[in-house]
């Protein structure tokens, strides 16, 4: 474009213009001044171009010898003006433009394909809906299949013909279990005292605050327990099956395995998904104890419940349908949620946002997922009357 | 410079003239692209100074840092365009940033940095509708949406077909002859580097030094160096050890 060196002055030195002139058969728009990008040329171009009227057939010449300076405003004015050109059927004259000009022009004029390729248009709401709901129905038969998929692999494992990589294996079990006790304790004794602390409000009114310890180990054993460790799961481990999975696809490594001949499923999500149906119910367990710890905590400090009294009555409410109940559970949950982490991470797409848009899937899905398996279980318990 | 606490290169030192198309060569892993990143501000280099007309980069204080950057225009090894917007949006976006054009100026001028990449039609396309070798030519069309002075390409060819690629080293050179900016391209491409390099560095994985300074065609011409014989030709290393490892082989 012009000469760089004074291209980055703060002023223009000469400030831009043009004239219309017309001659027979042909119109001269004549530019002055410098054409840059930080010479004040806002509207300028516009203005100019508006001027310019001419009968289809007549030629139009471009006269730049009065330009002292130019950078990319100037072929990107001239490029407009030859499509308008083009639209109405003028010629334009660029024989007079500077060669570096011309062969700027000619490069980006020429060079490109046609236009023909456009971006999709939004659809109609109606056409959305529709698509939407296929594909979500889509979506649920695929899952059903994984499962399916996930069963046999597990009749192929029990036969000793599963094709998996054992130190794979045992690094997912690690993390999905001791990895996590640090955040399932943390959370579930605060989720114990918690329930105590709000319990004990309410039943102190009563008088009735020796019933506290019912009321935690209850909660605890049946519900929050299981609850709060599948939500942490969901959130640590599925996100983290689904990041992985997702990367791998990304990466081919999903397609590698295919063409050696290993069934991703026997290879990444029987695994992943057998870890954590052994890992959830003994963190349940151990959610269980330290949830009720959290609940003694605080009953002793509001209370003055001593140790014994508070142990008799949390074992006097508790018996082994409520921890089978649990487990059964969490079980379930843990299935769910490395199910939910597979199945996202497996269909995830092949660029770098398809990760972030499985995990976030796969968290979702997993946490609305265990909520209502565990309504379905709560209207199960109460017909067995547990 | 190093990466974490490996050396990485030492005693790198070059200068690239206004006008110039100075190439960085070396095998994967030899550095080139840490030594682009000390180039264009992203990491310090934990000696020496990079100078930009004289002002050290590295000393200077932010803004001053900030006005040298916009003078730069860098296209990425993958492109690196905003996922999130369109190419119109992607290339306009310096515009809206750093100059006072108005909508129908930013729009005339975006068509034409498309259209010197051959883009021009695929300003409605995000990123991901797009495949790589367009994604790299829409990355260049918004490094050069500033005119800039100083233009950074990482591996501008890896990865285009031959006729694009040849396409783009024409560009290369024409950007060069048109705005008289400096381009910095870091390749092992050989067609390319060839067609292209007016001067050039030969950076060295294994002994961690440059060890040839020259244009690609003159270091193909005159320097003995047996690895950047071996580069430049594409041939094995010739150097005693190996050589005589093929004579036993056989």
């Amino acid at each position: 474009m012009g000469s760089q060196a004074t291209r980055l002055a703060a002023a223009a030195r000469f400030p831009p213009g043009w004239t219309v002139r017309a001659e027979t058969g042909a119109v001269v728009l004549a530019l002055s001044g410098d054409w840059t990008l930080h010479s004040g040329l806002s509207g300028i171009p516009q203005a100019a171009a508006a001027e310019i009227e001419l009968a289809p057939g007549h030629s139009l010449r471009i006269d730049t010898e009065a330009v002292t300076d130019w950078d990319s405003a100037l072929p990107a004015f001239l490029l407009a003006m030859a499509e308008r050109c083009r639209d109405q059927g003028w010629i334009l004259d660029a024989c007079s433009l500077p060669l570096n000009l011309r062969t700027v022009l000619k490069m980006a004029d020429e060079l490109s394909p046609p236009a023909s390729a456009r971006a999709p248009r939004p659809a109609p709401l109606l056409r959305r809906v529709g698509e939407h709901t296929l594909r979500h129905a889509g979506s649920v038969g695929e899952a059903v299949s994984l499962l399916g998929q996930v069963v046999l692999a597990c009749g192929r494992l029990l036969q000793g013909k599963a094709t998996y990589y054992r130190a794979d294996a045992w690094l997912v079990l690690q993390a999905a279990g001791a990895d996590a006790l640090p955040i399932v304790g943390l959370v579930n004794v605060l989720v114990g005292a918690i329930i105590a602390f709000v319990g004990s409000v309410q039943l102190l009114q009563f008088g009735a605050g020796v019933l506290l310890a019912d009321g935690v180990a209850i909660a605890t054993v049946r519900e929050m327990a299981a609850v709060i460790t599948a939500v942490v799961l969901s959130g640590r481990t599925g996100a983290a099956f689904a990041a992985q999975l997702a990367t791998m696809q990304g990466n081919e490594e999903i397609d590698a395995l295919r063409v050696m001949g290993v069934p991703e499923v026997e290879f990444l999500v029987l695994p992943r998904v057998l870890a954590l149906a052994v890992m959830t119910p003994l963190l349940y367990l151990y959610a269980c104890a330290l949830g009720i710890f959290g609940g003694f905590a605080v009953a002793t400090g509001m209370l003055d419940l001593s140790l014994t009294a508070y142990l008799e009555r949390t074992v006097g409410a508790l018996n082994s349908d409520q921890f089978l109940l649990g487990a059964s559970k969490s079980f379930v949950f843990g299935i769910l949620v490395a199910m939910c982490g597979c199945y996202y991470g497996l269909r995830a797409g092949r660029n770098a946002a398809a990760v972030g848009e499985a995990t976030t899937a796969a968290v979702v899905a997993g946490i609305v997922g265990v909520i209502s398996v565990d309504a379905v279980f709560a209207v199960c318990a109460h017909a067995l009357g547990i | 410079m190093s990466f974490g606490r490996r050396l990485i290169q030492e005693d790198v030192s070059f200068r690239v003239r206004r006008g110039e198309i100075f190439t960085v060569m070396g095998g994967s892993g030899s550095g080139k692209s840490t030594l682009l990143r000390h180039m264009i501000g992203l990491l310090r280099p934990c000696a020496g100074r990079i100078r930009y007309g004289g002002v050290d980069y590295w000393e200077s204080s932010t803004e001053q840092q900030d006005a040298l950057r916009r003078r730069f225009g860098v296209l990425f090894q993958g492109g690196a365009l905003f996922s999130a917007m369109t190419l119109y949006e992607n290339v306009a976006l310096p515009l809206q940033l750093y100059t006072e054009a108005n909508p129908v100026e930013t729009r005339a001028l975006v068509r034409f940095k498309l259209g010197l990449v051959g883009l021009r039609g695929y300003e409605e396309f995000y990123p991901s509708e797009i495949s790589g070798g367009m994604r790299k030519r829409a990355g260049l069309a918004r490094a050069l949406v500033l005119d800039p002075e100083l233009l950074f390409l990482d591996e501008p060819s890896a990865g285009l077909d031959p006729v694009s690629s040849r396409r783009l080293d024409d560009l290369i050179l024409q950007l060069r002859d048109g705005t008289g900016a400096s381009i910095v391209v870091i390749s092992h491409e050989l067609p390319s580097l060839f067609a292209i390099g007016d001067n050039g560095i030969f950076l060295d994985g294994d002994s961690k030094r440059p060890i040839a300074h020259g244009s690609p065609k003159y270091l193909l011409e005159h320097c003995d160096h047996p690895r950047v014989q071996a580069f430049l030709r594409r041939e094995p290393v010739r150097d005693a050890g190996t050589h005589d490892k093929v004579v036993q082989d056989r």
